[in-house]
């Protein structure tokens, strides 16, 4: 993924830029876009002093970004609160997740991360008095037909999503962090044993946040913001190394814990393939011991790297695409049972778009 | 070197090839497409632009679709790098996604101007601000006052303050028309200086306009905002000139904005102090672009 890719390149050795032409920024703006990194790339050339290398012309294109960033800083600020005063009310305190757990934290990878929901993890037992003070407070569920209604209550780790009808931001509510029907289960009980406190707030702590965006990058089967994410693991890591040399250790640790070693594999061999990150021996060995099939974990390794290229992502080439629906399959494979899978992608690829046909004509009929 | 010393095969095999760089307004773009329709109308309306050779603002494609789609209703797919804002559209409406993509682009990153959704035109380099959603008639006034009016086209969609010194920014891109203003404004200019005519679009019927050589010229000599005329098209109606309070006004304007709140605080100041500087009115005619006209020169400063 190196050689051709000016962004990686960047993250990695920010100084190259004092060398770049008029092409190399253009490049940089063209992913930078591809990947809705134009903000963080932004910070990372005032953190290190670069911004007198950047070409006037191209400038705004990063303090627009910038610009965005601010606000939507204030715009999740203001949500966080008007989520805890929902819940007060019902004596739930909610855990942030994801984007709003890094800003919460002030963790390295909030700097210029645009997201679109803020997600919460509440225990199962709250789960309804959850969904309905934020119903009376002003939140609409998204209409689902009856099979997504099953598919998210039964199968699922979270709701359907709500948006705030004053705000518009959506909100996605968790109570696990994987799949009830998940190959790849989670006793979410454990989560609560590490939780941390920042002011008010609830978070995940260190070695959650960045086993739950792996997880959430490597088995979701969807790579609309898959290099941000990578990125963000990046330097999660990178803040977890900074205070601790051990750290991959103690991360290794925690993924025996919940049962994400697996995850944890991908997610450090990535690190080390994109951004030439150094992985602890001790914790290689220990994967090495533990691969069943190396084979097959090379084969999908070298498909992220295929789904991940924002180069591959700007052109689509074949060779992306058919990464994408191979990383979809395999998700889906691991999401859930095969008894299950076969019936849902059935009803996925023929009766929710019949459904959808029909109520566009419909609509269309009530129109004329 | 300006668009049209390119022959229509040249013009094609950049855009099915490297893509071609040309200045859209005042930003520049390099677009790659596949679709003939697209260089027809690139070809007439950007005749005057000037050709880039720098990296450009914005890098958008527009393409056929693959697959059995190429075959069965095609549609075209406007990306603005590897991102795909709109749904496609039939093949046939093609240039108008390029216009429509090429204001998305400017509404969604250009944060360094304060962007309203306004047409504006210029005289004696005093700028007149007509905010206005679909239909409230401001890009046919726009085009009367360009064509007929001896006023200079800033932009017939978008309004862009400089947020320093609040100067008028030009875009000078063709003038959208929609439904009847196509014909009424076809009886006013030269018929040579349309894209074809497309139908049943989600805005209805669509024409662009040709906007003034000399105005694409000069994009970058700036206006001083002096007039905000929130126009009211009402056929048959009484027409009327109404003075607009500044609070009202203020507000109208920021709800007419598509980055106030992106801005923030910067956004509320610039609006402050545009109005301590501008008048306002409210202004319902009838489609009379003479009475429209003479009173518009009316309000300028002398």
């Amino acid at each position: 993924m190196k050689s051709s890719n000016v962004l990686v390149k960047f993250l990695i050795t920010p100084i190259i830029v004092n060398r770049w032409s008029q092409k190399e920024w253009q490049q940089l703006i063209q992913q930078a876009y591809v990947t809705n990194l134009m903000a963080r790339v932004h910070f990372i050339l005032n953190d290190n002093k670069l911004i007198k290398y950047v070409p006037n012309n191209v400038e705004w294109h990063f303090t627009s970004a910038h610009k965005v960033y601010l606000a939507h800083q204030q715009d999740v600020l203001n949500e966080v609160s008007v989520i805890c005063n929902a819940l007060k009310l019902a004596n739930i305190a909610p855990v942030f997740l994801k984007g709003t757990a890094y800003l919460l934290a002030d963790d390295k990878c909030n700097q210029g991360r645009l997201f679109s929901d803020v997600d919460i993890f509440v225990i199962k037992s709250e789960l309804d008095s959850t969904e309905k003070m934020l119903h009376w407070n002003g939140w609409v569920g998204e209409e689902v037909d009856q099979h997504d209604e099953k598919y998210y209550r039964d199968w699922m780790h979270e709701i359907p999503p709500m948006t705030n009808t004053k705000t518009h931001m959506t909100i996605d509510v968790h109570h696990n962090l994987v799949p009830l029907v998940s190959r790849i289960k989670l006793n979410s009980d454990k989560l609560l044993e590490t939780i941390e406190t920042v002011g008010d707030y609830k978070i995940l702590s260190m070695e959650d946040r960045i086993l739950h965006s792996a997880v959430h990058l490597l088995l979701d089967g969807e790579f609309n913001q898959g290099f941000r994410d990578l990125h963000d693991l990046y330097l999660l890591i990178s803040d977890g190394l900074s205070v601790n040399k051990d750290f991959l250790v103690v991360l290794y640790t925690r993924s025996q814990q919940l049962g994400f070693e697996l995850i944890l594999y991908y997610c450090l061999s990535l690190m080390s393939i994109v951004f030439n990150l150094d992985v602890d021996t001790r914790v290689t060995k220990e994967f090495e011991k533990n691969i069943k099939s190396p084979l097959t974990a090379k084969l999908v390794l070298k498909l992220f790297c295929q789904v991940l290229n924002p180069t591959e992502k700007l052109i689509k080439s074949y060779k992306y695409r058919i990464s994408l629906f191979m990383l979809f399959i395999r998700s889906h494979w691991i999401k859930m049972p095969f008894q299950m899978l076969i019936p849902h992608l059935l009803y996925k690829a023929f009766i929710t778009p019949y459904n959808e046909w029909k109520k566009a004509q419909k609509q269309n009929e009530e129109h004329n | 070197m300006i668009l049209k010393e390119y022959s229509p095969k040249e013009i094609k095999k950049l855009l099915i090839s490297s893509g071609l760089s040309f200045r859209v307004g005042r930003f520049t773009v390099n677009l790659k497409s596949n679709i003939s329709n697209v260089i027809k109308g690139i070809s007439k309306l950007y005749a005057e632009s000037e050709i880039i050779s720098q990296p450009c603002d914005f890098s958008v494609t527009l393409n056929r679709s693959t697959g059995i789609r190429s075959f069965v209703k095609p549609q075209a797919h406007f990306s603005f790098n590897g991102i795909e804002p709109f749904s496609p559209l039939p093949v046939s409406q093609a240039f108008p996604l390029f216009e429509w993509g090429s204001n998305w682009c400017v509404t969604n990153h250009c944060h360094q101007y304060l962007v309203i959704h306004a047409a504006v035109v210029e005289k004696n380099g005093f700028a007149l601000i007509l905010p206005g959603q679909s239909g409230s008639g401001k890009s046919t006034l726009c085009a009367a006052l360009v064509t007929i009016g001896g006023w200079r086209l800033l932009s017939d969609e978008l309004t862009m303050l400089r947020l320093d010194d609040l100067k008028v920014v030009p875009n000078p891109r063709p003038i959208s028309l929609k439904n009847q203003s196509i014909d009424i404004v076809k009886s006013i200019s030269d018929q040579n200086k349309f894209s074809s005519v497309v139908k049943d679009t989600i805005k209805g019927t669509v024409a662009h306009l040709c906007p003034p050589k000399q105005d694409v010229l000069d994009f970058d000599v700036l206006a001083t905002p002096a007039l905000i005329v929130y126009p009211k098209y009402q056929k048959d109606s009484e027409c009327y000139l109404q003075e607009l309070s500044k609070g009202e006004s203020f507000i109208r304007l920021a709800d007419h904005s598509f980055n106030y709140s992106i801005l923030g605080l910067e956004g509320f100041e610039i609006l402050s102090k545009l109005h301590d500087k501008v008048e306002c009115y409210e202004y319902c005619y009838d489609g009379d672009f003479k009475e429209a006209l003479n009173l518009m020169d009316s309000l300028l400063p002398s």
